[in-house]
């Protein structure tokens, strides 16, 4: 089963925000992106999670079509998206941030505890470091792995677009990965940690502060899938994720088949 | 070279013939169970005594050869009998249990209960296993080698962690206790097939080499040594095990004419061979190993039909202490293998058995030491 994706826009703290909206469940997700930007078109987890909840997907500031206004830092950008929750989601939201959108989520989570009811980190890159990004032959398999899930698979024009943002924003700000570290402990949202332990990306070192500082941390590896989590083990990644949404803590517990 | 001996409980005769697959067992008799047990608790105290290295013993099912279907609880009992050698576990077979992390959680008890001495076997096991809780033989290798990386990350991994992959599923892992031995106990894989022996290579790992013959395991390590030297690195002779089964007598004459009765008896269970045809040709060997899918098309037709074939073939040490030595030298030039798995259960009574594992512990391993 799958939900309509549409695009849509929204002033945000000033800013026109494009996001894409699917589903119409009681719990709001809010997505965050990594450095490419929004997902390319013919992804299958956008429709599939919709199917299990709201699930929106706003473009930061300087990436796709969402302008950059005044952003000059993280915390500005944050701010944005904190008006993200509270006027498209209807105020609060679960948040779930892959790769460069981890650190994002989690400041959202420390500067507007309220915004944020649970929080998923789907490979974050916050303390991955700074290193030369994969050979463009490469990077489809680096980010993807062997076996993706697509509609469609992204055409040249997504390539195009999700490089570009990727170039535009390495770097676009002062890195907050050190004062993160410290403040990491006051994150109070019940926090899902996903990793694959196919990802050449981010070393598995990069994880433990996460796992370390937030009090209500829970880790989960996906066996063998490489960086990009939803698109590289999508049914595992969907499952995990629409259920720590819908159970919250108590996901931990099995409820058998059929249930 | 290190010697080990593998015990495998047998429980002896049965009263009727045990040519069929799965063995019946309504000729059990639970008296003639409890001897076995007893023979065999008392071998290996004897055999840490003289001087063995390890003390091996392994899952098999459904059969009167091996009465230990659950390894670690035959493990657990040897830890408390054999207080100097290794206790290697050779080993579960891992794609057949549904919980890969209770086999990191016994492994590392036998590590605690043995103050550190398990050699851990990470095993995918004969063909016909595969029959006993109906597990996919396709699936064989795919349940193994994420089996295999839950036990490693169960072992080494310091923080709490869920799982999630394509056989198994777990949103807590923290095991108590962890291995002894840092940063794992000494891991062996079977490696008879090409995907195997690159499997234990690609993981730094040593191999062990049963159910096979001289050529064939030359063949395995061989390979293994290959794919090594690919990786980047070099195993240590001790990281390749050959297991065959071993009778050491007196004399020359005497010896053969000890393990002739194997033969004569046809030494394979025809309903084995069935089993193992069934499952080898359904998936169990990748498609770089159709030699051993053909081996195992008719296993009894490519086993020794005679002492003296099997002696030829290196598929049993059989002479007196001299001649065995001899037949070891060749083992360890042929195959490079820095560790026996001596089965010494072909020689007939346990009183003939006991007397081969003296002999083969005070005569023959004292020439064959230092190869």
């Amino acid at each position: 089963m799958s939900a309509p994706v549409t695009s849509k826009t929204a002033s945000c703290a000033g800013i026109p925000v494009a996001y894409l909206e699917s589903g119409a469940g009681a719990k709001t997700i809010v997505f965050l992106h990594g450095a490419g930007g929004a997902s390319p078109e013919g992804v299958s987890f956008i429709p599939l999670l919709g199917a299990r909840h709201r699930l929106l997907l706003p473009s930061r500031p300087g990436f796709d079509a969402t302008p950059e206004g005044n952003c000059k830092s993280v915390a500005d950008v944050v701010d944005v998206l904190a008006a993200f929750v509270r006027e498209v989601a209807g105020g609060t939201a679960h948040v779930v941030a892959q790769s460069a959108g981890g650190a994002y989520g989690c400041w959202l989570a420390i500067r507007y505890p309220d915004l944020v009811e649970s929080l998923v980190l789907s490979a974050p890159a916050a303390f991955a470091g700074h290193r030369a990004p994969p050979p463009p032959q490469e990077l489809a398999r680096i980010l993807y792995g062997d076996s993706p899930s697509w509609a469609a698979p992204p055409d040249e024009a997504n390539r195009q677009r999700i490089a570009k943002n990727a170039q535009a924003n390495m770097r676009r700000f002062p890195d907050t990965a050190d004062e993160l570290k410290g403040r990491l402990g006051e994150i109070k949202a019940p926090t899902l940690l996903l990793w694959g332990t196919g990802d050449r990306l981010i070393p598995e070192e990069a994880l433990q502060p996460y796992q370390l500082a937030i009090p209500t941390c829970t880790r989960i590896l996906i066996h063998g899938a490489a960086h990009e989590l939803p698109i590289a083990a999508c049914e595992p990644w969907v499952r995990l994720v629409a259920d720590f949404v819908e159970r919250g803590e108590r996901f931990v517990v099995n409820l058998g088949e059929g249930s | 070279m290190k010697f080990s001996v593998f015990n495998g409980m047998p429980y002896g005769r049965t009263r009727e013939p045990t040519t069929k697959w799965p063995v019946p067992n309504r000729s059990y008799e639970p008296q003639q169970a409890l001897d076995a047990v007893a023979r065999a608790l008392d071998d290996v105290a004897m055999e840490d005594e003289l001087g063995y290295d390890w003390i091996a013993c392994a899952e098999h099912h459904y059969s009167p050869f091996n009465l230990a279907p659950n390894v670690t609880v035959l493990a657990s009992a040897l830890t408390q009998r054999v207080k100097r050698a290794k206790i290697a576990i050779l080993g579960a077979l891992i794609p057949l249990t549904g919980n890969p992390v209770r086999i990191a959680e016994e492994y590392a008890m036998i590590d605690n209960l043995s103050g550190g001495r398990l050699v851990a076997g990470l095993l995918r096991g004969a063909p016909y296993e595969y029959l006993v809780y109906n597990v996919p033989p396709s699936e064989s290798r795919s349940r193994f080698e994420e089996a295999w990386d839950l036990i490693l990350r169960a072992w080494t991994d310091t923080l709490p962690f869920g799982w999630e992959g394509r056989h198994y599923h777990y949103k807590h892992v923290s095991i108590w206790p962890r291995p002894v031995q840092t940063p794992t106990p000494p891991i062996y894989v079977s490696g008879s097939s090409r995907e195997s022996g690159a499997f234990a290579a690609r993981k730094r790992v040593g191999l062990g080499l049963a159910f096979t013959n001289l050529a064939l395991a030359a063949d395995a390590a061989r390979h293994y040594r290959e794919q090594a030297a690919a990786e980047g690195w070099e195993p240590t002779p001790e990281q390749v095990i050959y297991q065959l089964p071993v009778h050491v007598d007196e004399s020359d004459e005497a010896a053969y004419e000890a393990v002739r009765p194997f033969f004569a008896h046809g030494g394979v269970v025809t309903g084995l061979v069935t089993a193992n045809r069934l499952v080898s040709s359904s998936g169990f060997f990748g498609s770089g190993d159709q030699k051993l899918v053909k081996r195992f098309h008719n296993v009894a037709a490519d086993d020794p039909h005679s002492v003296e074939e099997a002696v030829e073939r290196g598929t049993m040490l059989v002479g007196n202490p001299d001649t065995v030595a001899r037949q070891v030298k060749r083992l360890r030039d042929e195959i490079g293998c820095g560790v026996l798995n001596l089965i010494f259960d072909r020689g007939g009574p346990p009183q003939q058995k006991r007397r081969a594992i003296e002999l083969f512990a005070k005569e023959v391993m004292p020439q064959v030491r230092a190869l």
